[in-house]
């Protein structure tokens, strides 16, 4: 027995020695890098808790010692806090999946077009990822290469929020040069130019740069790509029709038991509801707030399609509370559904478009209102008219109101809230309603950085002002 | 002191006196010490010799032949010239002594003394030596223990010595008869411990090497040997962590040795390598002796395995002779050893009151507790409580209602009384040539709690052959099959773990509906959102799950002696196992919030593990004049583990009725893998000593592994060691007391690869995703490669004393170590924007260091004997060095972050805040640091970084799992045919994080809590007891976070058994024609004294070194009482 007899290799696991080397590696590592979007932290399982929990749009799944949902909701959030280390961990994990690509694709042998489209789509995601932690945290370490050896990390510090923001813009850029207008097949679902350049408005919106936004945004329609699904607002959110035309970017999910499923439609159904509202019964998460559920103007569709009230038991008894609807299926395993969850869609750029025409100047009836009230009439209700909505101030508050009953549960209230700087206004107006623990200050507009990564680079990674 | 040593062989049969010297020998010998011929004349004739060792013509090289000679006339011959003469003693024994002295004594006035030998059970020893001091005029005692001897006077004194006994002095003062009673000695200096590759005289040995004594463990109905250990060996920690039938404790030697490597000792069953499961197919009965290695010096010759210790395990082995036969059989039953006190559904519908009123009144403005359930909003539905608006029965508001509640003691309901049973066969026996050892076993055990059940099978054979005069080939083989019926009691109830459901659930939840089918709390839950805990019974009955676990160890082995003391030995090992578990729950099964029915369940898992092992080992030993004794071995070893397991999971049954995959729709996931290592090994090892006083030892071995990256695969571990036996000086002859002082002294370096298969390599792991409903292999690294990853070292310092007193009556051993390890092959935490939370390296450095006592006396040796064995252990562990920044590591069970390894203190300690009391009231609060949710009656933190607010920053050291000491004392008594044996063990200063407490003693008032929810804070006026919170429904002020409430002291102190026997007499034995028949009674685990609240003071849920001592429900031990019988034939 000799050296021969020691040297082995791991059977059933795939290592770096022999990875990242074909097309098809790449092609895997690029479906490796969009699953990142599911993770808790990201844009999946736990999205909400960022989105709407901390929002005036939802409140916690009752429990009684376990705070960490409730702390986003009364605003006492601790860097302890496990969804804030899942946001900042998880983001960079996916990160890191995108800058492999990027920093290991360019000596491959790979057809042009593909090695382009495959550079796109890493950026396109890093984009995502990237603006979630500088929505989140502010001021975040800018990785944009593949960390081989653990002490490379210690030389990152925080750097500003405009460096990343500038860092966003130029992946989302290159990516809407290089991905193509639509797929077919088995692709459609990837990031497309429609995609990079709606997102691209969000992120220019998010900071108040409007005419650059309003550029991109009617880029998307002007597309000719992409329209509102009309039927019905509910149909949006239907199984059987994901990837419609107003689809333009969404988290895919498929349910058949194979670990590709949605949780939310059995996160979202109310705790104890046996099968009475969802097979395998619900986890009681993301209660819809009864100030959402009066919000809606009467006759509003997306009311009942997207909130229940309440629900009737296996023994006949109406048991009440609110709950989400918006996203069901029929699971055949617990937390396996069907459902895709929208990232952004259609109705979202029309009203960001808007949002940015009113910005630039108020045009009492002008070409804002009319994509404004496109989405109110799919959703059955009247058209809005400089009668009603006299001001540019009347139309903000009028968009605020819109596109809360509109994306209500899809993660966006939140943020809208904070970049509209209205955050502090109405949930302190609300204070009692959502039982505040503190008044929202403006420190609280951003999150604190997760006390485990401070500790572990106490140098470099300083903790967001006001956070203890 | 001189040590007259005396060798007595006896032979198998017996020849008369005048058959002996007429009975005709050939042999033929070049240049042998004479001592060689009487050996071959010995086993020729069928005669014994007995002679001092020391005799100097013994070792007179010479040429000897006879052929056809008469024995008496071949000895004349042989002793010719030699300054040696013999004497025939009769009855086959043959004194060989000095001239001389036969002719001082000739000259003298002898005196005849005559007497009985026996032993302290009253039993005459045959064979004992008796020697008049001073001289070398002996004899020994006959078959019946009766001896005669003629003396020079009637003022000499006798020495009686017999192996395995104490040797005993007496003057003979004038008596001409003398009745002598000899003490077993278990640990006799003559004794040989089992040494890696070999065996060492324990008067040799220079390492830490600790022998289990095995008849303190004999008795004890335990269906996992070790078990048994517990207490038994100085610095050997053995920690029931659950009573699960069968379960292996977690075992350590010498404290924690590794953070993130493995922690448990080396096992090794007769040379071949195993696993600790092992101890859970072997019966005590089986089992000859237990020894284990503890320093460096001893363990290094292990190498790259030997840094946690070394448990050598050795079998019993069949004996030329008649044979034996011997059936032992017990029977018993077993309970839960507590119950835990919690709140009836009267006190529980008080409490769940208040905790609801509260978290109402704190939460919305102008809150009255008046309000009914209508008028309190639903937005929150905590706020609400049952007042029969669900049922009519079900009414808090009403004292008759409360009063009718039922109250389901579930404790009760998922704990049994539980048989367990054991029949042990065994049969040895065989001839010169060949030596057989059979036994077979059966054990059935059902466990306290219900339906969880173990049946065990166990077959051994061990056979020795001498296939020529030098060559003897061996093989041992142990097949053995264990039938497991498994129920799922640990962790979370939302999982359908047994007990934290049992504990934590409504005393009055349903546990049926009107219909017969399972219900649960669930059922109660909707309208008040109460937690839907699962059914405790349910979780029993409607989970089914069969572990079948087929195991085959083996080992064979040849070996030749070119000449006697050069040895080579070739051995193989093949170790072979085959578990599955077909795992079904039903569609019966209340699920976390779901009444059935319920989605069904199953999976079928399969796993075999192959090791195969082979060594060779020359050894030689040479003795110059008894001066210079010298011992030497090299050795190679290849070793190889191949694992595969396989496991799928199906959930779409269309009933019950079919609980295999078969049945299933569609399976939800299949998976199987593969992982092998190899080790490649060369290793040596010298002992030397001079005349048996200085004694040396040196080791080295090196290993390959393939573990670890190409460049970093062989390792070298060095060993020295040092002896001097104090007593073997001249100067030291004057203190009779002192029968035997050794000092010790050992420093080595092991190693640790137990890190998994391949930790160097970064891996890619599969993250698929679909687009549009189609999937596609996603694939992303998943962890960070380190080609530089290596070995693990232990360096180990160990200075230890040997003492015996009286005649070794009174035995002592101290030993005290300094174990550094280095290297350590640590998961560190690495930021996370590296895309990674952890990378293995090796990096940091810990230490242990401890003292051990062992002591061993023989109290009393008349008619009544008492035995007492006790021992006791200091460890203390800290960490040295961490990480690249030093940075602590926090560390995660079963909620958040419960434990933190930092520099200076000891591994995995506990973390969270730290409880000062209750706020008593307003000014309590406005007057102290605070969380910004507390309100009085929550608890008051320390402000621990001084900035007066309570948050993460205040999170502290909260205690440790590790206890300041251990102990185990062990008391055997006998008169005549009665004995009792009595073992108590404890520990003393380690903490536990009962963090189920999280479940039940958390005053929300959603599930069940422990009694001490009485205590309660409720008002400043009635502020209870101080430590317990206000109930609340909607916990505020932090309470419930990782705190020193939840952290209780472990202490214990257990009668771990009490085991009496009655050994019938001679005379009844004899008409039964038997050898010896022994019935006795047996207490297990009977008492145990702590102030632990949770079931069990040892366990451990999160088992390894960051995360040891976190209590998170667990399977309780049992006590068992068992009856048994032990028939020799």
């Amino acid at each position: 027995c000799g050296k021969g007899f020691i040297d082995l290799k791991p059977i059933s696991v795939i290592t770096t020695d022999n990875f990242y080397q074909t097309e098809e590696d790449f092609r895997n590592a690029v479906s490796g890098a969009y699953n990142a979007l599911r993770t808790g932290g990201t844009y999946g399982v736990d999205s909400y808790i960022f989105g709407e929990i901390r929002s005036d749009n939802s409140f916690p799944v009752a429990s009684g010692s376990v705070t960490d949902q409730d702390e986003f909701d009364r605003f006492y959030i601790r860097t302890t806090n496990p969804f804030i280390n899942n946001r900042w961990s998880n983001s960079y994990t996916s990160i890191a999946r995108c800058n492999a690509i990027l920093d290991r694709i360019t000596p491959v042998a790979i057809n042009d077009a593909l090695k382009n489209r495959y550079i796109g789509e890493a950026k396109f995601l890093r984009a995502l990822f990237y603006f979630n932690l500088v929505r989140t945290f502010g001021d975040v370490p800018l990785v944009l290469k593949e960390i081989t050896n653990p002490d490379e990390g210690y030389q990152y510090g925080r750097n500003p929020k405009a460096d990343v923001y500038a860092q966003i813009e130029k992946d989302l850029t290159e990516a809407a040069e290089a991905l193509p207008v639509s797929y077919t097949g088995a692709d459609v679902g990837r990031a497309t130019k429609g995609a990079a350049k709606a997102i691209l408005g969000r992120v220019l919106l998010t900071q108040k740069k409007y005419a650059p936004a309003a550029v991109q945004l009617k880029a998307v329609m002007d597309l000719n790509q992409y329209g509102l699904v009309t039927t019905a607002y509910a149909d949006f959110f239907k199984v059987s029709n994901k990837n419609n035309k107003e689809a333009i970017f969404d988290v895919q999910y498929r349910s058949g038991g194979i670990g590709q499923g949605n949780p939310w439609p059995n996160s979202f159904a109310p705790q104890n509801s046996g099968n009475a509202v969802i097979m395998f019964g619900g986890g009681g998460n993301n209660v819809p707030t009864d100030d959402l559920v009066n919000d809606y103007e009467a006759g509003d569709q997306r009311k009942a399609a997207s909130i229940a009230t309440s629900y009737v038991n296996a023994n006949g008894a109406t048991i009440p509370g609110n709950f989400v609807k918006k996203y069901f299926d029929v699971p055949t395993v617990n937390n396996d559904n069907g459902n895709n969850i929208p990232i952004i869609r259609y109705a979202d750029v029309l009203l960001m478009y808007a949002e940015c025409l009113n910005e630039a100047g108020f045009v009492a009836n002008g070409d804002a209102f009319s994509y404004l009230n496109e989405v109110r009439r799919r959703a059955g209700l009247g058209n809005l008219t400089a009668v009603e909505v006299p001001s540019q101030a009347a139309f903000r508050l009028v968009m605020e109101h819109e596109r809360r009953v509109e994306f209500a549960f899809e993660n966006l209230r939140w943020y809208d809230l904070v970049r509209t700087d209205r955050a502090i206004t109405v949930l302190n107006g609300k204070s009692a309603q959502i039982n505040l623990v503190n008044p929202v200050t403006p420190q609280n507009q951003v999150f604190p950085i997760p006390q485990s990564q401070i500790d572990i680079n106490k140098t470099k990674i300083t903790q967001n002002e006001g956070s203890n | 002191m001189k040590l007259s040593l005396f060798i007595i062989l006896f032979t198998a049969s017996q020849v008369n006196a005048s058959k002996v010297f007429s009975q005709t020998i050939t042999v033929s010998f070049e240049q042998v010490e004479l001592r060689t011929v009487l050996n071959a004349i010995e086993k020729k004739a069928k005669i014994r010799f007995l002679y001092n060792y020391d005799l100097s013509g013994l070792s007179k090289k010479m040429d000897f032949s006879v052929k056809n000679a008469k024995v008496s006339e071949a000895l004349s011959k042989l002793l010719e010239n030699s300054g040696l003469r013999f004497h025939d003693m009769g009855n086959n024994l043959i004194v060989i002594s000095p001239e001389k002295s036969w002719a001082a004594a000739g000259n003298a006035q002898q005196v005849t003394v005559t007497g009985l030998v026996t032993d302290d059970k009253n039993e005459a020893l045959p064979g004992v030596s008796i020697n008049v001091k001073g001289t070398s005029i002996g004899t020994a005692t006959n078959e019946s223990g009766h001896f005669s001897l003629n003396v020079p006077s009637a003022n000499d004194t006798l020495l009686f010595s017999y192996i395995g006994f104490a040797p005993q002095e007496q003057a003979l003062a004038g008596r001409t008869t003398l009745n002598v009673t000899l003490v077993a000695v278990s640990r006799n200096l003559n004794d040989v411990v089992v040494v890696g590759y070999g065996t060492q005289k324990k008067q040799n040995v220079t390492g830490a090497i600790a022998s289990v004594p095995m008849h303190e463990i004999g008795d004890m109905p335990v269906s996992n040997v070790a078990t048994a250990l517990q207490g038994k060996i100085p610095g050997v920690v053995i920690q029931q962590n659950s009573g699960s039938p069968g379960r292996t404790p977690a075992i350590k030697v010498r404290g924690f040795g590794s953070i993130t490597a493995g922690t448990s000792p080396l096992i090794v069953v007769d040379g071949n390598i195993v696993s600790a499961s092992v101890f859970g197919l072997l019966d005590a009965e089986e089992i000859d002796k237990i020894d284990v290695l503890k320093d460096a010096s001893s363990a290094a010759i292990y190498g790259s395995r030997g840094s946690n210790g070394v448990i050598m395990v050795t079998t019993k082995k069949g004996r030329s002779g008649k044979t034996r036969m011997n059936l032992n059989v017990y029977t018993g039953f077993q309970q839960v050893t507590k119950k835990l006190d919690v709140l009836s559904s009267q006190e529980y519908a008080e409490f769940a009151k208040d905790a609801a009123n509260n978290a109402y009144l704190d939460n919305v403005a102008g809150a009255q507790i008046s309000d009914p359930n209508t008028a309190r909003p639903s937005n929150f539905l905590r706020y609400r409580y049952p007042r029969g608006d669900l049922y009519a029965w079900l009414n808090f508001d009403d004292p008759a209602k409360v009063a009718a509640l039922p109250d389901h003691n579930y404790q009760d309901l998922i704990f049994r009384t539980a048989p367990i049973q054991s029949y042990q066969f065994s049969v040895g026996g065989g001839s010169e040539n060949a030596q057989y050892s059979v036994s077979a076993g059966y054990l059935t055990q059902d466990g306290i709690i219900k339906k969880s059940a173990m049946d065990r099978y166990t077959l051994r054979a061990n056979v020795a052959i001498k296939a020529a005069p030098k060559l003897t080939i061996g093989i041992n083989i142990n097949p053995s099959y264990i039938v497991t019926q498994e129920v799922r009691t640990d962790g979370h109830w939302a999982d359908n773990g047994i007990i934290n459901a049992a504990l934590n659930t409504m005393p009055m939840a349903p546990i049926y509906k009107a219909d017969g089918s399972y219900s649960s709390m669930a059922e109660l839950a909707a309208p008040y959102n109460l937690p839907g805990i699962t059914n405790p019974v349910a979780n029993i009955t409607e989970y089914n799950s069969e572990f079948n676990q087929t195991n085959l160890l083996s080992n064979a082995y040849a070996e030749y002696a070119f000449l006697p003391n050069l040895k080579y030995r070739v051995s193989g090992n093949a170790n072979l196992y085959q578990n599955r578990r077909n795992a079904y729950t039903t569609s019966k099964m209340p699920l976390n919030q779901q009444l059935p029915p319920t989605a069904a369940t199953g999976s079928a898992f399969s796993e075999q593990g192959l090791s195969w092992l082979v060594n060779q080992v020359l050894s030689y030993n040479v003795s110059f004049r008894d001066v210079h004794n010298i011992e030497a071995l090299v050795g190679t070893e290849s070793n190889k583990v191949q694992y595969q397991s396989s496991n799928a999971a199906g959930n779409t049954f269309a009933n019950d009725i079919v609980q295999t995959l078969n049945a299933a729709g569609q399976p939800a996931s299949v998976s199987s893998q593969k992982t092998e290592n190899a080790t490649v090994s060369y290793f040596a090892r010298v002992g030397y000593n001079y005349k048996g006083k200085y004694l040396f030892n040196v080791s080295v071995r090196r290993d390959g592994s393939s573990v670890f990256g190409p460049d970093n695969r062989f390792g070298t571990f060095p060993a020295a060691s040092v002896g001097w036996r104090v007593t073997e000086e001249p100067f030291m002859q004057k203190l009779p007391v002192l029968s035997e002082l050794k000092l010790r002294a050992s420093y080595g370096l092991s190693g640790n690869n137990s890190f998994g298969n391949y930790p160097y390599t970064g891996n890619v792991g599969t993250t698929n995703y679909s687009f549009y409903n189609n999937v596609s292999t996603g694939l992303a690294i998943s962890t960070l490669s380190n080609s530089a990853l290596s070995w693990e070292l232990n360096q180990q310092l160990d200075l230890g004393v040997d003492i015996g007193l009286l005649k070794n009556r009174i035995s002592l051993t101290v030993d005290y170590y300094e174990r550094i390890t280095k290297d350590l092959l640590l998961s560190v935490n690495v930021p996370t924007l590296t895309g990674f939370s952890s990378a293995n390296k090796n990096i940091g450095r810990m230490s242990n260091k401890g003292f051990e006592f062992g002591v061993n006396s023989y109290n009393l040796t008349g008619a009544f004997t008492w035995n007492t064995s006790a021992n006791l252990s200091f460890n203390r562990n800290k960490v040295l060095a961490l990480g690249p920044t030093g940075d602590r590591i926090l560390s995660g069970s079963g909620v958040g972050e419960t434990n933190v390894t930092m520099i200076g203190e000891p591994i995995g300690s506990f973390f969270g805040y730290k409880q000062l009391g209750i706020f008593k009231d307003a000014a309590d609060l406005n007057t102290n640091p605070h969380d910004n949710t507390t309100r009085p009656g929550d608890v008051k933190y320390e402000d621990v970084n001084g900035d007066k607010i309570i948050d993460a920053r205040d999170r502290t050291l909260i205690g440790n799992n590790q206890p300041d000491f251990i102990y185990g004392m062990n008391n055997s008594f006998s008169y005549k045919n009665i004995d009792l044996s009595i073992s108590i063990q404890g520990t003393q200063g380690g903490q536990i994080l009962n963090l189920s407490r999280r479940f039940f003693d958390n005053l929300e008032g959603g599930g069940n809590n422990l009694s001490i929810a009485l205590d309660r804070w409720r008002s400043p006026q009635n502020p209870g007891n101080g430590k317990v919170p206000r109930a609340n429904a909607r916990t505020t002020g932090n309470n419930n976070a990782v705190s020193s409430r939840w952290v209780e002291d472990g202490s214990y102190l257990r009668i771990q058994n009490i085991s009496l026997g009655y050994k019938l007499p001679k005379s009844v034995i004899n008409r039964l024609k038997l050898e010896q028949v022994r019935i006795y009674a047996s207490a297990q685990n009977l008492y145990t004294w702590t102030n632990y609240t949770n079931f069990n003071p040892e366990v451990s849920n999160y088992e390894g070194a960051l995360t040891g001592g976190v209590d998170y429900g667990s399977y309780p031990l049992a006590r068992t009482v068992t009856f048994g019988i032990n028939v020799g034939f």
